[in-house]
């Protein structure tokens, strides 16, 4: 035994031999260092270019730590909105739920209401606070007329592009479309949120539309297939105030492929900058 | 080893090794959210939780890879044998890192809703490919190998389940590639990412194919030893002594029977089988130290003599019986009982000039 | 079907989670006899591989 002992310890550093639990031999020492300087490069490198590949979500902000104030008329047709002096604005409660169930007893009637701002490209939504509604006084209400409907297409024509919840897609989450985003747009669907179209010819001025079908703006649940996904669809744009729509027509909506056009975040890309 | 099981078995090796894999995990993350807010800065930033869910998933992608290649590259080289010494506890890692990645993507995506949050990302409406189910699918694979990933369960599940069981990392790597492809990637339009998934795969995929073609080589070029029909099967020429170097093995195999390492320890020859009790090590490629057969992969011990683990350890494995004839080794090729004592065959190096140390 | 294969999941781990429990602190040893003496973080980190495998541990037992 002693012999042996003798013949393999330490072991030969012209044969060298890795054990675990002995102390490492040179040359391994020597390949690990390579290996981890190496792996933590490409991990750089890796990390870098994934980044810089990320389609840029758009310029929208969600901002949660300015609770604001608005007055006007809330109405509940197509969607909870409430109209304003200048805008007509969407209006949502936290998470992912619609406001209708919190505006229940308010509709139609002038109201104050705080919460916090979705903003993307000019267009703006309320985030409701949980206790963010009261009755205008009397003596501080200024009437505001309810809008009226108007058409800015007579015919329909054909639009390409993505359904999406506009909540997420305004600034809740970013981006707040694309595939991967899916099962959330859904849920927010699902819970009430308004249906909004991202299409990939846009002019400024109905840039994200809200969806109607049918005369609500509640998406039904065999369309919701075809949320995140890339479609085709009929739709004559509209306007309710400051608010851009799209009355869809529900047989018309086709699925494409699920690959976006690069054409939509040059558009963002050029929007924004 | 086993003696008493123990959570983590650790010693300096690993102690370094999970340093540098906590190091690289937590230094990954924290430069992919800051190389993102550099990048994007408000308002075009994208969401700290999606972010997030995207540093995660794009590490447990880097991790993956690089487990699927050590196992190859310990093949080509034994350079990578630090690499494969503790590859459980890299699995284990990768494995939270992945786990991360899909409650993060349950929370945001499918949390804040009216519905059960695992459903609402999982069970998404038909009419898409449902890529998270896929990626749910192999977290689950994952799960069951982290889970597994100690000794006891290897004793537990015998080597050959456990070997099969671990085997599943390959439905669960084609599942993460679809769960990607078909996910994230489809909303990306730029095609850096899609490219560096396929040069992962091919990676991958090469290395394997190298390695196993190399297996088959092996196999074709030392074309089993026949045996011969009016000898009984007794005794199989298989080498000579002077092939075998000084506390090193030759590998040999005898038809119809599984490889066979020939040992030499000092100036005698002992053959067990070549496979390692504990996770079926390649022992011909191990070597003698303090008088003992250690795998090259976890340094499990065998004695030459008896195919025993030293005490207290309790590991047995195959011995042969082993004879030299002039300059000739030969063997009986029916394996002893794992741990039978069959005494070590001594030998003349000095007899030839090709053994002059 | 995907609803139906989560919930089969859940169901199954959850049984197994309860299972586990007896595994890790006294049944494992009449399959592993080495468990016996096994340290406290030892039984923990056992729980989520018995409560992946515990079909097959309670057979294991049960041929006996």
């Amino acid at each position: 035994m002693s012999s042996d002992a003798k013949d393999s310890k330490p072991p030969q550093s012209n044969d060298p031999f890795y054990v675990g639990y002995l102390p490492a031999p040179r040359k391994h020492r020597t390949a690990m260092i390579f290996v981890i300087c190496l792996i933590s490069i490409w991990a750089l490198l890796a990390s870098l270019l994934i980044v810089l590949s990320q389609r840029s979500p758009g310029f929208a902000t969600w901002d949660i730590s300015n609770e604001q104030t608005w007055n006007g008329l809330l109405i509940n047709t197509p969607y909870p909105m409430l109209v304003t002096k200048e805008e007509t604005l969407l209006v949502v409660s936290m998470g992912k739920a619609g406001a209708h169930q919190q505006l229940e007893p308010f509709f139609g009637t002038h109201v104050k209401l705080m919460g916090y701002e979705l903003q993307r490209e000019g267009r703006r939504m309320i985030e409701l606070s949980p206790d963010g509604v009261r009755p205008q006084l009397i003596q501080d209400v200024i009437h505001i007329d309810k809008p009226e409907l108007e058409l800015l297409e007579e015919e329909p024509s054909i639009y390409t592009g993505e359904i999406i919840d506009g909540k997420c897609f305004l600034g809740a989450m970013k981006p707040g479309d694309g595939f991967a985003h899916r099962s959330c747009a859904i849920l927010c669907l699902k819970g009430g949120l308004p249906p909004m179209f991202v299409a990939e010819q846009d002019s400024d001025e109905t840039l994200y539309p809200l969806i109607i079908i049918d005369g609500v703006a509640e998406l039904p649940e065999q369309l919701h297939t075809y949320v995140a996904c890339r479609i085709e669809c009929k739709a004559r744009k509209a306007k309710l105030g400051t608010l851009p729509l799209m009355l869809v027509e529900v047989d018309s909506i086709r699925a494409l492929t699920n690959m976006p056009k690069s054409s939509r975040s040059q558009l963002i890309e050029t929007a924004g900058g | 080893m086993s003696d008493a099981y123990r959570a983590v078995q650790w010693n300096a090796h690993k102690r370094i090794y999970d340093l540098i894999i906590a190091l690289s995990v937590t230094g990954f993350i924290a430069l992919f959210v800051l190389f993102g807010r550099v990048f994007f800065p408000p308002p075009e930033n994208i969401s700290l939780p999606i972010l997030l869910i995207r540093a995660f998933g794009v590490c447990a992608m880097l991790m993956l890879h690089i487990i699927l290649i050590i196992g190859p590259l310990a093949r080509i080289t034994p350079l990578a044998a630090p690499l494969l010494y503790n590859r459980r506890h890299l699995g284990v890692s990768f494995f939270v890192v992945a786990l991360l990645h899909a409650l993060l993507a349950l929370g945001f995506y499918g949390g804040f809703g009216t519905e059960n949050p695992v459903l609402a990302v999982l069970d998404a409406p038909p009419g898409s490919v449902p890529f998270e189910f896929f990626g749910f699918l192999a977290l689950l694979i994952f799960a069951m190998m982290a889970a597994t990933s100690h000794d006891f369960w290897l004793a537990t599940l015998g080597d050959a389940w456990w070997k099969t069981l671990h085997m599943l990392v390959y439905i669960a790597y084609t599942l993460v590639i679809a769960h990607v492809l078909f996910g994230a990637l489809q909303s990306e339009p730029n095609l850096i990412p899609t490219l560096m998934l396929l040069l992962g795969a091919a990676t991958v995929l090469s290395l394997h194919l190298w390695t196993g073609a190399r297996e088959v080589m092996f196999d074709f070029n030392r074309n089993p030893l026949q045996l011969e029909e009016d000898n009984n099967a007794e005794w199989v020429d298989v080498c000579s002594v002077d092939e075998i170097q000084k506390s090193r093995a030759k590998v040999v195999q005898i038809e119809g029977q599984d490889r066979i390492a020939i040992f030499r320890n000092d100036n005698s020859l002992s053959a067990v089988t070549n496979v390692c009790a504990h996770q079926g090590g390649p022992l011909g490629e191990g070597k003698i130290i303090d008088g003992c057969i250690t795998c090259p992969w976890h340094g499990y011990q065998y004695k030459p003599d008896t195919g025993e683990s030293p005490p207290p350890y309790t590991e047995k494995i195959s011995t042969y019986e082993i004879r030299v004839e002039g300059r000739r080794v030969l063997i009986r090729p029916e394996p002893h009982p794992p741990g039978t004592h069959v005494e070590p065959v001594p030998f003349d190096p000095w007899l030839n000039e090709g053994d002059s140390e | 079907m995907i609803a139906f294969v989560v919930y089969v999941v859940g169901i199954y781990l959850a049984i197994g989670l309860v299972l586990a429990f007896p595994f890790v602190f006294s049944w494992h040893k009449r399959i592993n006899p080495m468990t016996q003496n096994a340290t406290l973080p030892f039984r923990v980190l056992c729980i989520p591989g018995t409560a992946i495998l515990w079909p097959y541990l309670l057979i294991r037992i049960f041929h006996k």
